[in-house]
């Protein structure tokens, strides 16, 4: 379950997407695989 | 966004795997370029005004003390796994008072069964007449503001029970049994 009542602020989608990996202790490179896409696939849609 | 605009369903799946909650689900969709109308971001950004009111809507049989267990989680690459030994929430109470709704509990060590926290706290959501969210402070220690989400339903309750401050640390999926008195 995730945490409410604190509002995340993030300049980007990018930040918003690595700050929450981090916070699960992944890597983009394991998660892009979780997602079924390979690590630059997910990076060039974390990008725009 | 760019001419690499990630596929609406990705975003879902982001949001899942994350286990992101409603408001930062808002906030992710709007960051990959798939805005929300304003009213949902102000819906979920206003807790319902439910507390000190008698307006709550929510099925009556939930009220009532419960005893269970708890489960402490910590995050792994595969998403949160449970801590076998930890703590053990024995009982807790919802209860109705005068038009609001408390929450009482305490939580034992499993082994030990010395007493490792009380807490207190007041209704703050309802949704779907028995999933009821909760503020609840903890008495011990540092009196930190944690949450509680609990969905009650023929008699028995299941939820998570979680800390703003350390999102990995402060993780407690627990199932409980109606009592009918502690």
């Amino acid at each position: 379950m995730a945490i409410s009542g604190v509002m995340d602020t993030f300049k980007d989608f990018k930040t918003a997407v690595d700050t929450y990996l981090k916070r699960e202790d992944r890597s983009q490179a394991s998660f892009a695989k979780k997602l079924g896409y390979t690590p630059d696939q997910l990076n060039k849609w974390l990008w725009g | 966004m760019g001419v690499n605009k990630i596929p609406y369903k990705v975003v879902r799946d982001i949001c899942s795997i994350l286990k992101l909650d409603k408001r930062q689900q808002v906030r992710v969709f709007a960051l990959a370029g798939y805005p929300l109308p304003a009213w949902v971001e102000e819906l979920l950004s206003t807790p319902s005004p439910i507390v000190g009111e008698d307006g709550l809507v929510f099925d009556p049989s939930i009220i009532g003390h419960y005893v269970g267990e708890s489960q402490e989680q910590h995050a792994t690459a595969e998403g949160n796994k449970p801590i076998p030994g930890a703590e053990n929430i024995k009982r807790f109470a919802i209860e109705r008072v005068q038009g609001w709704v408390r929450i009482t509990g305490r939580s034992f060590h499993k082994t030990t069964e010395k007493r490792v926290s009380t807490w207190h706290g007041r209704l703050w959501k309802v949704e779907n007449g028995n999933i009821l969210s909760f503020a609840i402070e903890l008495d011990t220690d540092s009196r930190e503001l944690c949450t509680l989400l609990v969905t009650c339903q023929n008699g028995e309750a299941e939820g998570w029970f979680y800390s703003g401050r350390d999102y990995r640390r402060f993780i407690y999926e627990f199932w409980a049994k109606k009592a009918d008195s502690l």
